[in-house]
Parts: structure tokens; sequence; C-alpha cells
């Protein structure tokens, strides 16, 4: 089970590897910039599969927050804001 | 003048009283359930008068393609019927609302207008889509509302059963994108394969987007069409609260649901939190992505103190070409789950029994998708030469039937239909293996090339994400791998021989394969799609043309 002991890097690596999985996106560079709907195009049912893909590496659920789905708002959803919202979930007590 | 309705529009309208609810949007909220009943009679008004502004003001013409990026239900069912009755092909594409990106939105569309050339879009919030699309992507761009804006009047269009019914572009992809036509004939035959594995008084839920097959047939025009009561959920709502789709089905009684399998682990996950009684669900239709026999265990173990029936599984396999379903399991029965020799299904393509303690191998399982539906045949072929293949040998799926598509939208899909999945049947059922492209076959054993491609991450400078692993022919017909690939700091010859040589050492440590062939492409020269994935076949077809090798910074052979 992951703990909230693990590095920053080592969440990233792991969000990274499910991120390239879920977007099937072998040959992508992924970086902390990458925008997942607009460099990887994922719609509602990738970003479902990522949610799953999360919870299946980090033995936990994630409740994915709404900006998740603010079209235009001042979140996006990249690679970056990912790793920080997992790093963040990872931190609370309740898997 | 004809009224002549679309033979969907006809089958819609016949399966129920006008007055009676066709269907219920369903929105989860934090203080409970907001339903907003739909009615039979006021969706068919709609569809009349927005199906002769799209005739009379667009000029909408029999055949032309419409697309629709509309994600709310509601206006959903009224634009795709309205595109049909006017004399149109609608198109189903993600909304903006559902791409969350302008940018995203306007690569969809662009890929898609650069295939079917349309003119017209119908849309939500057209003043932001119109600002992602620019001006000149789509001739006409008008909300549903502006299409309201008249009174209906006979129009003199008439669609038969053998007219385009939607073009359903594949999802996800922005690269080239191939839109399949189906037919008013096959949507509907379709559509009556699901209903014979359902029951007419049975009540659904589904939250699948609907310019998803899965979402549009197997939830909404199946459930329409089959005069069942039908209860929609937007896939922000689940996405956001899976457990929310769950509390619907208790809420509304629900005997059927429809979901990828990643949905049923969302919930398997949160079982802990779940509160309610799902015996009501009979039966879980669950497709679209390959089916793990393991995660369907872990949530019916999971809800089974819930009332979740250990035969509420229905997998289910089908594909686009094929309008959706292609082979479904008889309902009532525990999904059937088949554990075999990996050791036989790599070195011989052999699905045959696991036998527990042998040395050197492990079991494979892999979960029924039941036997083809009415009027259809599924035949496993040797993948090269096409020549069907015996039982529990493992091959190409090829389908044949009256659902499956005779076009894409420029070109025709060849008959009997190559799925381009991998599978073999035992007892009559069918069982899926994975995808042919993403194999590699070399002395008679199946490699994923993905497997191959991450094997050069460590001990090598190829850019991770920068290289493809493609069959290449060599002695005697016999298949090798090649490999093409980006490297970081690309260095002189000498340099580049030595990097080709860790490419070999890499591949042979990690999988026994000797690559036959390294090619070391310039940066950014590996085709990709623009959603970054890898085009292996681009690449073997460039090797087979020499456009790679002449193309290439440096080219190694190892045979």
């Amino acid at each position: 089970m992951m703990s909230v002991s693990n590095s920053e890097v080592d969440i990233q690596a792991r969000v990274v590897s499910i991120v390239r999985r879920t977007s099937a996106v072998a040959a992508a560079e992924i970086t902390g910039d990458t925008d997942l709907v607009l460099d990887l195009a994922f719609d509602s049912l990738r970003i479902a599969e990522l949610a799953a893909g999360l919870e299946e590496a980090f033995d936990r659920t994630f409740d994915l927050p709404e900006w998740v789905y603010e079209s235009g708002g001042r979140h996006s959803l990249t690679v970056g804001s990912l790793v920080s919202f997992t790093v963040r979930t990872l931190r609370t007590n309740a898997p | 003048m004809t009224c002549a309705h679309s033979p969907l529009y006809a089958a819609i309208a016949s399966a129920r009283d006008r007055d009676a609810v066709l269907f219920t949007f369903v929105q989860t909220r934090a203080d409970g359930l907001r339903e907003t009943p739909v009615r039979l009679a006021e969706i068919l008004v709609d569809v009349e008068r927005a199906a002769c502004a799209l005739a009379r003001s667009f000029d909408v013409r029999p055949g032309e393609p419409v697309l629709l990026l509309v994600a709310e239900p509601r206006s959903f069912l009224v634009a795709f019927l309205a595109v049909q009755e006017a004399g149109g092909i609608p198109v189903p594409l993600p909304s903006l609302a559902e791409t969350a990106s302008p940018s995203a939105l306007q690569q969809r569309v662009a890929g898609v207008v650069a295939d079917c050339r349309a003119r017209v879009a119908i849309a939500e919030d057209a003043p932001r889509v119109r600002a992602s699309l620019g001006a000149d992507l789509v001739r006409e761009l008008v909300t549903l509302e502006e299409l309201m804006v008249g009174r209906a009047t006979p129009r003199d269009v008439a669609v038969s059963p053998s007219d385009a019914a939607f073009v359903q572009y594949t999802s996800g992809s922005t690269g080239s994108p191939k839109g399949v036509v189906i037919t008013h004939a096959q949507l509907l035959a379709n559509c009556a394969a699901i209903s014979a594995v359902l029951r007419p008084d049975d009540r659904v839920v589904s939250w699948l987007p609907l310019h998803h097959d899965m979402g549009l047939i197997g939830g909404l025009l199946s459930t329409l069409v089959g005069g069942r009561a039908l209860f929609i959920l937007t896939p922000a709502d689940f996405v956001l609260n899976p457990l929310g789709w769950l509390r619907v089905v208790v809420a509304t009684k629900a005997s059927v649901t429809v979901a990828p399998p990643m949905a049923y682990a969302l919930c398997t996950r949160r079982a802990r939190r779940f509160t309610g009684d799902l015996s009501s669900l009979r039966v879980a239709l669950v497709g679209s992505e390959p089916v793990d026999a393991t995660l369907l265990g872990g949530f019916l173990d999971a809800y089974a103190e819930h009332g979740v029936r250990a035969d509420v599984f229905l997998p289910v396999y089908g594909l686009a070409e094929a309008t959706l379903m292609v082979t479904a399991p008889p309902p009532g029965e525990r999904f059937r789950v088949d554990v075999v020799s990996r050791r036989a299904l790599v070195g011989e393509r052999a699905a045959r029994a696991w036998a527990p303690g042998t040395e050197g191998d492990e079991p494979a399982a892999f979960v029924s998708n039941g036997a083809p539906i009415l009027g259809h045949t599924v035949t496993i072929v040797d993948p090269a030469t096409g020549a069907p293949l015996a039982e529990r040998l493992v091959g190409e799926i090829v389908v044949e039937g009256p659902c499956v598509a005779a076009r894409y939208f420029t070109e025709a899909i060849g008959a009997p239909l190559r799925t381009g999945d991998l599978g073999y049947v035992a007892d009559g059922h069918l069982y899926v293996a994975g995808r042919i492209k993403d194999v590699v076959i070399v002395a008679g054993r199946n490699y994923a090339a993905s497997d191959l491609e991450s094997s050069l991450v460590q001990g090598t400078r190829v850019r991770e994400g920068r290289v493809a692993a493609f069959p290449v022919r060599r002695h005697a017909g016999h298949e090798g791998v090649g490999i093409a690939a980006e490297v970081v700091t690309p260095g002189d010859a000498a340099d580049l021989e030595q990097e080709a040589r860790a490419v070999v050492r890499a591949m042979q440590a990690a999988t026994g394969v000797t690559p036959s062939v390294v090619a070391f492409l310039p940066p950014r020269k590996l085709p990709r799609t623009t959603s970054g994935k890898v085009q292996r076949q681009a690449v073997r077809q460039a090797f087979d043309d020499g456009s790679l090798e002449a193309g290439c910074t440096r080219l190694f052979r190892f045979d």
C-alpha cells in the first residue's frame, strides 16, 4: 500500500506511468506541463479510467475535484496538477 | 410533400404512448437526486421544428453530415433525431463541456471535418464553441434553441432503412479519425439484439457519454426503441461521484445498467461508503474494454451484502464497425472464465487448459463474451493467411452479419469484417485475447509491442516514449522485430553503433528477443498521431517501402 512517506518524485513517476498507460500514448513525452485534455485528448471516460488507475496504483480512493470539469476555468488538468492533487490526497488519512 | 419519418424516429415513437415519459434525466447532488422526466410528445414536437429549420433555413440535404456537439441528453436526442428527419446524418462528437478544452475541441472537430466535410454543426454554448473553432472550420454553427424559432411544416424527405442513421467516429483519437457509417437497418438490428438479452419491463440506468457508441446505442437508443424505462446521468456526475451511479440504481429500482469495467472498479473501492439495496439489478452489461475476471469478482464480493446477484454481469464484445454489440453470453448465468496456459498461449498461440503446478508456466484467465448475436457469425482466422482456425487456437476475430457496416465515410470496409482483435472460441463462447496491431510474432511467439518498447527504458539512450517496435520480414518468410527510435543526445556514427548494440542487449536481457533492425531517427520524426500515440503501422509501412531507411539517421541490421 502506498504511504505518505513516498517522496513526491516517486509519486510523480507513478502518476506519469498511469497517465501514459491510460492515454495509450506509449510515445508521449509526458512532463508536468502536459495537459491531459489538450495534449492527450482525455475525455470523461479517460478521466474515469485515470481515476481507476490511480486507485489501483495507490490502493485507495481518489475523489476527483470539480475543477477537472471546469471548462476554461482557472485550473487545467495537467500532469503537474494531477501530481499535486495525488500528493495532497495521499496526505489525508482516510483511504 | 411527404412526412414519412425516419425508421429510428418511427421505432421510438411507436414504442410507447405519446404522453409517456421517454426517459428521466437524473442529476446527482449532495442533497439528493434531481429527476427531470422528459415526455415523448415534447421530444417529437421539438424534433419536427428543428428538422424543418435544418432543412429550410440551413439547407441540410439528404445524406449530408451534421456535427452534434451536444452533451445534455434531451437536447442531444432532439438534435440527433432532427438531423435524421431533415435527411441528414448526425455525427455525434464530444461537446465543449465534455472535452473541457477549446483547443482539444478544435483539434477534434478539425479532424472530423477534414474527413466528412461537414458544413453544419449543432452545439451547446455556441458562442464559446464558435470562439474555439474559429470562423472557417464549420460554416453554420447553431444551437438547438436557434432551430426552435419556426414552426413545423411537412418536409419532402423520405428516409429508408438502408440510409445512414449516423456516423460513429472512434473516441479519443484526434489524428486521422475514421467515421463508421451505420444505417437505420443496422442500428435497429443491433438495438433488437441488445433487447433480446433484456426484458421489456427492464429499467435501465446509464451515465455513458452519448457521443460514445456504448452510451448512444447500448444506453440510450436500444432502451428507447425497446420501450423500456431509462434514467440518464451525465459522465461528469459519474466521474465526480461514482457511487452516485449505484445510488440512482437503488432510487429507481433499475434492473439494468451498462458501463466499462473501470466503472465497476471505482465502485468496488468505494463499497464501504455505500448504503442501499441493489437487489433490483438483474443485468450489468460490461464491455468497451477487455474484461478482467478479478475485477468483476471484486465487485460481486464487495456488493453481495447489498443484494447484487452473482449472475449480474453480462460481458459483451463489440466494435463500432459492427454497429456495437457482436456477442453476448446468455443472461442469468455467472460470467464464464477460461483459465489457460500462458506458455501455450505465447508459444503455440493456443488456449490450452492450465495445469496447476506446471513448472515454468503461469495461468492466464479470459472472460467469455458469449455467442454471436442473431444472424451473425464470428470466425477465428490466421491473421496472416485468413485461413479459419480450429477451436481454442488464437487468431484474428472476423465478424459477418447484418450489423456490420459497409463503409467508413470515405472508404469501404472490407467484408467479412477483420476486427484487428485477437481471440479464440471454446464451447461456442468467444474469448478476446488482445489487439493484433500491438503484437509482434517472433519464431511463433507473441510479444506485446509495448513490452518490447518498455524493455529499452533501462540501459539505453532511447527517448522514453519515442520508440516503436514493429514486425519485419526476415529470411524464409520469418518475422523479426524492428525498432525505430529517437535517442537522447545522438552522437557520431561510432556512438550510434554503440547505442544500437545497447538496444540489442537491453531487449535481449528483458525479453529474450534480438531485434533484427534498429533505426535511429532525428528528433520528432517518429510517426505519431496528434494525440501523441505511436503509429506502429505507419512505421512498419515506412520500413517496408524504404522511406524509414531513407529518412533515418542510421539503420543497423542484426541478421
